[in-house]
C-alpha cells in the first residue's frame, strides 16, 4: 500500500506593496488568519497575521503589506528534508512551515500530516 | 490484518495451547506468528524439502523451545499439582454429570462443586507465584482467575476446561517467549527512533502531494 503523501496547502498571498485595507479583506473572504507576502519574483519576504493588523495597522492609513509584516520567515526549502521541517516548526513554536523551491512559496505543510506521512512510511517498511 | 485472519491466528493459538506437544507449538508458531521468518504453511513441509537457511531457523526456532520450556518446567509438569488438579476437576465434571442423571451432586453435597473448585485454585497458588515471578504475566494471571467463575458456571464444559487451564496458560505464555526470543536472535529488529531517523531523512519533495485540487482529493480520501 502506498503512503499517503504530504499535502502542501495552498496559502493566501498577497504583493509587497499591497495596501493594508485588500490584505484584510481578502483574509475576511476566505477566512484565514495568515497572508504571505511575495515580491515580483514570488520570493518569499514575510508574513502577516490578524494579529498584525490589529497591533500595527488600526487608525492608521495608506499602509502597505512591508509596512506590517514580520519579516525573516523561517521556511524550508523542497529539497531539505522532513527532520528539518519538524526542527523549523519546534523552532519556531509552530504547527505549520511554510514550504519554498528556490525561495519561492509554493505552500504550507502541517506538523500533523508530517507525522502521519513519517508513521505511515515506518508502517508500510 | 483482516479479522478473519485475527480469528483464525486466535483459534489456532488456542488449539495449540491445548496440546502438549512442542511441535505443535511450533507448528503455530512457524505458520502464524512468525511467516514473515518462514512462510505460510512451514509446518507441513518434509525435513528434505528444506533450503538450508530454512532449515538453519528450524534449528534455531527447537532451541529456543528447548530452552524456554526448560524454564517452564515445573509450571507445565508439576506431576503433584496435575495429579491434584485433574483429580478435582475430574470430581466436579463427574458431580455434574450426575446431578444431570440423578437430579442431584454426589452424596447430596450441594457445596461440593465450590469445594473443589476452591482445592483446586488452593493447590494452584504455588505454581502461580512461581510462574509469576518468572514470566511477570499479569495480564495471563488474571484471565486465568477471570475465567474461573465462568467455567465454575459451565455446567461439565467448565469443569474440564477449568482442568488444564493453569497448563494453557503457561503454554500462551511458553509460546509468546519463544516467538520474542527468535525474533529477537533471528529477525531484523530495528528500534522505532532509527526507523524514525530514516522516515524523516526522506526530502520533502519526495513527500509532498503537489499538485492542482490537492485539498480537494485529500477531503475525498
Amino acid at each position: 500500500m502506498e503512503v499517503r503523501k504530504i499535502t502542501m496547502h495552498e496559502v493566501l498571498k498577497c504583493g509587497m506593496d499591497e495596501n493594508v485595507e485588500e490584505i484584510a479583506k481578502k483574509l475576511k473572504e476566505k477566512k484565514d488568519r495568515r497572508i504571505f507576502v511575495i515580491d515580483n519574483h514570488e520570493v518569499l519576504k514575510g508574513i502577516i497575521t490578524t494579529t498584525d493588523i490589529v497591533y500595527k495597522a488600526i487608525g492608521k492609513e495608506g499602509l502597505k503589506a512591508e509596512d506590517i509584516m514580520t519579516t525573516n520567515i523561517k521556511s524550508i526549502e523542497s529539497e531539505e528534508d522532513l527532520n528539518k521541517a519538524l526542527e523549523i516548526m519546534e523552532e519556531i513554536k509552530s504547527y505549520v512551515c511554510p514550504v519554498t523551491e528556490n525561495g519561492k512559496l509554493l505552500g504550507i505543510i502541517t506538523y500533523h500530516d508530517l507525522v502521519s506521512y513519517m508513521l505511515n512510511s515506518i508502517k508500510h517498511e | 490484518m483482516g479479522l478473519i485472519d485475527y480469528l483464525r491466528d486466535g483459534v489456532a493459538r488456542t488449539r495449540a495451547s491445548f496440546s502438549s506437544n512442542r511441535e505443535k507449538w511450533q507448528g503455530y508458531l512457524t505458520d502464524h506468528e512468525l511467516t514473515d521468518y518462514f512462510g505460510k504453511g512451514f509446518s507441513k513441509k518434509k525435513d528434505a524439502e528444506l533450503t538450508e537457511e530454512e532449515r538453519t531457523r528450524k534449528g534455531g526456532l527447537e532451541r529456543i523451545t528447548n530452552s524456554i520450556i526448560e524454564k517452564y518446567d515445573r509450571e507445565l509438569h508439576g506431576v503433584l499439582r496435575k495429579a491434584a488438579t485433574r483429580g478435582t476437576m475430574g470430581l466436579a465434571v463427574g458431580n455434574d454429570l450426575y446431578s444431570y442423571i440423578k437430579d442431584l451432586p454426589v452424596a447430596n453435597v450441594t457445596g461440593i462443586g465450590y469445594a473443589l473448585f476452591a482445592t483446586k485454585t488452593l493447590m494452584e497458588v504455588p505454581a502461580m507465584v512461581r510462574y509469576l515471578s518468572k514470566s511477570h504475566d499479569w495480564y495471563g494471571a488474571l484471565k486465568h482467575y477471570l475465567m474461573k467463575p465462568v467455567n465454575y458456571l459451565l455446567p461439565v464444559i467448565g469443569g474440564a476446561l477449568e482442568a488444564g487451564s493453569f497448563e494453557r496458560m503457561v503454554r500462551k505464555r511458553v509460546m509468546q517467549e519463544i516467538k520474542h526470543e527468535f525474533i529477537k536472535q533471528y529477525g531484523n529488529y530495528i528500534p522505532v527512533e532509527e526507523k524514525l531517523k530514516v522516515a524523516g531523512s526522506t526530502k520533502l519533495k519526495s513527500a509532498i502531494y503537489q499538485g492542482p485540487g490537492s485539498e480537494e482529493k485529500k477531503k475525498a480520501a
